[in-house]
């Protein structure tokens, strides 16, 4: 790119990136920024803070720290990201991506096909469905012959497991294009050694795939932080507080309890999780991108 | 799970390839085959099971929660594809429209200058811009909202724009990958014809970098279609209100009608699988959507 440019500034380029850089920095980076700003704010969504509202110091932050609430949050955020992102979503996406490998044609297909719709569905539909499958009188009560109302009684699992059938179909499709890159002659190498298929599996596949597989994780641990829609429908955080993680609990203090600063602060504490996910991911993907060049 | 995982290759690894007769072998083959091919199809009716409400009470007279047989009817069809349910999914069509429109256009220009021109720290700002799409859209909301109450843009078009720059550094990423795949020497070409920059965009540089360029609207729109917090927080006039917000509405009021719900929520998500269908081929080796991380 660098090898035929003029030696003068560009300032063509910098009209044409112009448009891209401003509306990023006045709806992207300005309000990552500002909310980290509001969180240190006294701001209320009514009454006479909302517009004559101002820096409190360190009252936001000495309240998250005395909130219990927020550190059961804490807790349900890790919770769900680890139980249906990291391990959920890649188990049940690598576990199908494998089984397509040898499967008929037919079955294959139609697997296929009802993973990848149950990915894309919109978030407000995936939640629904599985609303109507878990709550009183839906599918799930009535295979036991009772009225349990599972969302209610076991809810962390529900939305989890909601969260695992919604993505499961997007780590599926990457892990399956990862085990493309495994190239016949490898495996063949190792059956000519006379290794078992699941010495073939540990020794060659996985060490193979193993990039694919940390970048799926990072993507997946990304999507279900950012799935507010699922739990938000389905449980809107309860019952209690039993699936209230961050994003919802952030959204409830600011917009239902009215304290916008606070809610802001919450908000932050999530921006600081995404960053430590997308690093990683960003330093994958240079990585990868590097090794294949 | 990880029995689930584990079980298929351990079934085998009893049996390793070396020396054993022809017969065995072939017997261990199709233990493997009818286990793996019936695992498959387990999954594939766990992941059915909870779609198949939709289906059915979509077009069940008496439709509730429960899954049953339904009492055919195409009443809930005809409920949901009038009056305030059709304004509601022509709200998120403009909705989807204007975010489309502001991410490509923005990301059409600025990746072409990033592909083809000379920009200082441009390996630098795609780094940044990656990094950009791992940041979840609910932290923006309240920070949002506080400014666009200040300036009285709680409306449709002003959160169509905000949702189009959520979608504008996956959609530059996957535009400014594109071009980078055109060929130079197609614009050098141009440039000797003496044409300006922006016939060469519109005429040399869209023309082949369309594929990418089409599959950043698709994620564009899909994005903003099935938007939910954004629309609920940032549109405060009822007349404006979008197709999932309308869905919330059936599933809270007091007198619920299972039936419509379904029926809604089929018809205000066809469009998304149809687009999706569109844009990638999963299963013939192309997979466009790599770093779709929005929610």
């Amino acid at each position: 790119m660098t090898t035929d440019a003029q030696d003068r500034p560009d300032f063509l380029a910098l009209v044409l990136l112009l448009p891209t850089i401003l509306l990023l920095l006045i709806l992207f980076v300005g309000p990552v920024a500002f909310a980290f700003y509001l969180g240190f704010t006294n701001i209320r969504l009514i009454g006479p803070t909302a517009v004559h509202f101002h820096l409190n110091g360190l009252v936001n932050l000495h309240h998250l720290y005395g909130d219990s609430l927020f550190w059961l949050s804490l807790k349900l955020t890790i919770v769900f990201l680890m139980v249906s992102a990291i391990f959920g979503v890649t188990v049940v996406g690598l576990a199908l991506a494998l089984l397509m490998q040898h499967a008929i044609a037919w079955l294959r297909a139609a697997v296929g096909a009802i993973v990848v719709v149950a990915w894309m569905l919109p978030p407000i539909t995936a939640a629904l469905v599985w609303y109507a499958f878990s709550t009183t009188g839906g599918t799930l009560s009535l295979l036991g012959g009772s009225q349990l109302d599972v969302l209610n009684t076991f809810p962390m699992t529900v939305v989890c497991l909601a969260n695992i059938w919604s993505t499961a179909g997007f780590s599926m499709l990457v892990l399956s294009a990862g085990l493309r890159q495994v190239s016949s002659e490898v495996l063949e190498a190792g059956r000519m050694e006379g290794a078992s298929r699941w010495r073939i599996f540990c020794s060659l596949t996985l060490p193979i795939i193993q990039p694919t597989i940390v970048t799926n994780i990072l993507l997946v641990t990304l999507l279900s932080l950012a799935n507010f829609s699922l739990i938000y429908i389905m449980t809107a955080g309860g019952p209690g507080n039993a699936t209230d993680i961050l994003p919802i609990y952030s959204y409830q203090q600011a917009f239902v309890f009215n304290k916008l600063g606070y809610g802001a602060l919450l908000g932050d504490v999530v921006v600081i999780i995404a960053t430590i996910f997308a690093y990683l991911y960003v330093r994958m993907s240079r990585s990868s991108r590097l090794t294949h060049a | 799970m990880t029995q689930l995982l584990a079980s298929q290759p351990s079934a085998v690894a009893r049996m390793p390839f070396e020396p054993a007769s022809s017969d065995t072998r072939s017997s261990a083959e199709i233990r493997a085959y009818v286990i793996g091919n019936g695992l498959l199809g387990l999954f594939g009716i766990l992941f059915l099971a909870p779609l198949a409400w939709l289906f059915f009470a979509s077009v069940d007279a008496n439709a509730t929660w429960a899954l049953s047989w339904p009492h055919f009817t195409l009443a809930n069809f005809r409920q949901v594809t009038r009056g305030d349910f059709l304004e509601a999914l022509f709200n998120t069509f403009l909705l989807s429209l204007v975010a489309t429109a502001v991410s490509t256009v923005a990301a059409t220009f600025g990746g072409y200058a990033l592909s083809r021109r000379r920009i200082p720290l441009s390996d630098e700002l795609m780094v940044a811009i990656l990094f950009l799409t791992g940041i979840p859209v609910a932290i923006m909301i309240i920070p949002v909202f506080q400014v666009y109450a200040k300036y009285n843009l709680l409306n449709l078009w002003a959160t169509g724009v905000f949702l189009g720059v959520s979608s504008l550094p996956f959609a530059l990423w996957l535009i400014k990958t594109s071009m980078d795949a055109v060929p130079k020497e197609l614009e050098e070409a141009a440039t000797m014809e003496r044409a300006n920059v922006f016939q060469i965009i519109w005429n040399v540089t869209v023309p082949v970098a369309l594929p990418g360029i089409f599959s950043a609207m698709i994620f564009s729109f899909i994005n903003a279609w099935g938007s939910f917090l954004p629309p609920l927080v940032l549109i405060s006039d009822p007349d404006q209100v979008t197709g999932p917000i309308k869905i919330l509405g059936l599933i809270g009021s007091a007198d619920v009608r299972y039936g419509d719900i379904a029926a809604y929520s089929i018809v205000y998500s066809i469009p998304v699988v149809i687009l999706y269908v569109l844009v990638s081929k999963p299963f013939s080796g192309g997979f466009s959507m790599g770093g779709a991380v929005k929610g």
